[in-house]
């Protein structure tokens, strides 16, 4: 997955989710950019559990689970997902 | 028959063990009871050393694990109880944090503080802990010698403090004795038919009702195995609950509702593989809203994975009971009752209809009461209404609290008679409960209790905001199936740069009370409805935003009513 699809990912799914009321809905037409901090998004601990099985479902991807919390901008999360596995 | 906890577990250290899975890791470590009793009296001997008195309180915060485990027990050894407090889920800003910590041990008045390397390191610079003596997880760990106590405390001992939410202003906290934990738990074994065959999984923080209540003191009661996980672990990868349930064969597991959700609805497939759920046969599914379509989700998903029709049980309860009020029995699946919004809205009325007509909106029942509590629904006078009339649902029983800790009956306890008035809203349908609404101020998130004025303060603190600018509430939604958080602000910058306005209000409040806002809302300054003191009014505030009626210059987007 190139970094341009990874972005493209998670913003969907950050809309997937505003859009069902998961998170706020004013996320529903959010443009994340690469500076962005990750602690920026208004999202709390149960939203952003909610994201990442989102991108994983969507993605049908297995993010490292365990390195997530220690990720501070939306670049190098996005860097994640692009060299995360496929799930099988 | 045992009359503690602690006595449970004194008259049966072989019962089943606990199996701790660390946090960090998939590591699990078992603990028998023998061993927790000797450990507990090691903690004891060590507490009693720091002057821990019967009748005196240690305070805790710790995450779950084996450390709480020891402390627990220690604690009450020493008769003394123990009050759970989250730490490691409070968000803030320092000062903040310090206010909320010396409020809480301003009531609880601890002899001995427990807490991490951190939380500790924390008191001790901020000096929220006065003169308190403060012990970590690492003197825990060195606590030796000690004895066996004779009995395991005595019934009308206070056993726990527990801290319904966390507000700086005056938090409160629930007293519970020995007895009342022990009706609760033995009402709810009764309800579920748990016994010794049973295996509880939990991975809910013990600082809350239904993590220390249903996941920990019932399994201890009941003589059942334990296997206790973190809401850590949980929030890391939520698919390790279910996981843990196949792999240990477990037959009860707690849960609140946006647990199951996310597992229903979000967690991706090729996390649950070789999952089998045909053990479980007991779910109690609270602590917050519970809505039908995410228990249809569930089981639709689950189905194929061995999870039985009969095994989800949604019900009600609060910590002012103990920790449970209703649940339904084993072998009656959980009920659905399709009811006119607008009778229910307008007239609180639960007249039944059917699924498509227009208005129709499905309830969920929670069970009928359990064998230990009094259940009746009141008017505004306090008299009890028919079966299918909206009032304020009222319990009584053996493990209801009286007063809340170091406070007046009349402040929001039970009346003389021993009834007392949860704040919550419903109706009593063929026996079972269902819950409507709040009349009380309280904001639930994931199942956590959060008092508005804390959201409040943090909205005051965002740039550009002032004191007593701003309402929070909440809003049950069934099109969304959520809770959902509202803010209203009022400022004088609604027309020059709303959203970046918003903006820090989300972002302030998300940094002080660790809570997302759903949505936010700009009104210009006189807009909140206030009493004549003041004082913001929020459920008056919940019903002009549900109306569309603030006159709002927000973006658009922003309100969904």
């Amino acid at each position: 997955m190139t970094a341009e699809q990874a972005y493209t990912l998670i913003q969907d799914s950050v809309h997937t989710l505003a859009k069902a009321g998961l998170l706020p809905a004013t996320l529903s037409q959010y443009q994340i950019t690469p500076a962005m901090r990750m602690d920026g998004l208004p999202i709390d601990s149960v939203g952003k559990t909610s994201l990442i099985n989102e991108i994983e479902s969507r993605g049908r991807l297995r993010l490292p689970l365990n390195e997530l919390s220690d990720i501070e901008t939306l670049e190098d999360f996005a860097d994640v997902v692009a060299h995360s596995q496929r799930a099988e | 028959m045992c009359e503690t906890v602690l006595q449970a577990v004194l008259a049966r250290p072989k019962a089943a063990p606990i199996h701790v899975v660390s946090a960090d890791s998939e590591a699990i470590e078992v603990l028998s009871r023998e061993r927790l009793l000797e450990r507990g009296a090691e903690v004891a001997s060590a507490l009693h050393a720091r002057g821990v008195e019967p009748g005196d309180r240690v305070a805790v915060f710790l995450p779950n694990g084996r450390t709480f485990l020891e402390v627990l027990i220690g604690t009450w050894m020493c008769r003394a109880a123990i009050v759970p407090l989250a730490l490691a889920g409070q968000k803030g800003r320092e000062h903040l944090l310090r206010q909320r910590i010396t409020a809480v041990l301003g009531v609880a008045a601890p002899r001995v503080i427990v807490g991490t390397e951190k939380a500790v390191a924390l008191m001790a610079a901020s000096g929220a802990a006065g003169r308190t003596h403060l012990m970590t997880e690492a003197d825990i760990a060195g606590c030796r010698g000690g004895a066996l106590p004779g009995n395991g405390a005595d019934p009308d001992d206070l056993a726990l403090i527990q801290f319904t939410s966390g507000s700086t202003g005056l938090p409160r906290g629930v007293p519970v004795r020995h007895s009342q934990i022990m009706a609760n738990v033995g009402a709810f074994g009764r309800r579920s038919l748990a016994t010794s065959s049973d295996l509880i999984a939990s991975w809910l923080p013990l600082f809350h009702d239904m993590g220390f209540i249903g996941g920990l003191c019932g399994p201890l009661v009941w003589g059942a195995g334990l296997v206790l996980s973190s809401p850590e672990r949980f929030m890391r990868n939520p698919a390790t609950w279910l996981r843990t349930i196949s792999d240990h064969r477990a037959t009860l597991s707690p849960s609140p509702t946006f647990a199951v959700d996310l597992l229903a609805r979000h967690v991706p497939e090729h996390r649950l593989e070789d999952v089998d759920l045909s053990s479980w046969r007991y779910a109690w599914v609270g602590a917050e809203p519970v809505f039908p379509e995410i228990l249809e989700s569930f089981e639709a998903r689950f189905r194929a994975r061995g999870l039985r029709p009969e095994t989800l049980h949604p019900g009600y309860g609060l910590a002012e009971a103990t920790l449970g009020v209703s649940a339904g029995p084993v072998d009656q699946p959980w009920r659905t009752m399709w009811v006119d919004a607008a009778s229910l809205r307008e007239r609180g009325v639960a007249e039944p209809t059917t699924p498509g007509q227009r208005g129709a909106v499905a309830l969920v029942g929670n069970g009928p009461p359990l064998d230990t509590v009094e259940l009746r629904v009141t008017n505004g006078d306090g008299l009890p209404i028919a079966d299918g009339s909206v009032g304020r649902i009222t319990v009584r029983g053996p493990s209801v609290m009286q007063a809340y800790f170091r406070m007046e009956r009349g402040a929001g306890g039970a009346d003389p008679d021993g009834w007392l008035d949860t704040g919550d809203l419903g109706f009593v349908h063929a026996g079972d409960v269902f819950v409507t609404g709040r009349a009380k101020d309280l904001i639930i998130r994931a199942g956590m209790n959060i008092a508005p004025q804390d959201v409040e303060a943090a909205v005051q603190s965002a740039p550009g905001m002032g004191q007593g600018c701003a309402v929070a509430f909440s809003c049950v939604r069934h099109e969304t199936t959520r809770e959902e958080i509202v803010v209203v602000a009022e400022s004088h910058q609604t027309e020059s740069n709303p959203a970046e306005l918003t903006g820090a209000i989300r972002a302030s409040v998300l940094a002080d009370v660790g809570v997302q806002v759903d949505h936010v809302e700009l009104v210009p300054p006189g807009t909140i409805p206030r009493t004549t003191s003041g004082k913001v009014q929020r459920l008056m505030s919940r019903d002009l935003f549900l109306n569309n009626a603030l006159h709002t210059s927000t973006p658009q987007g922003e309100h969904a009513p």
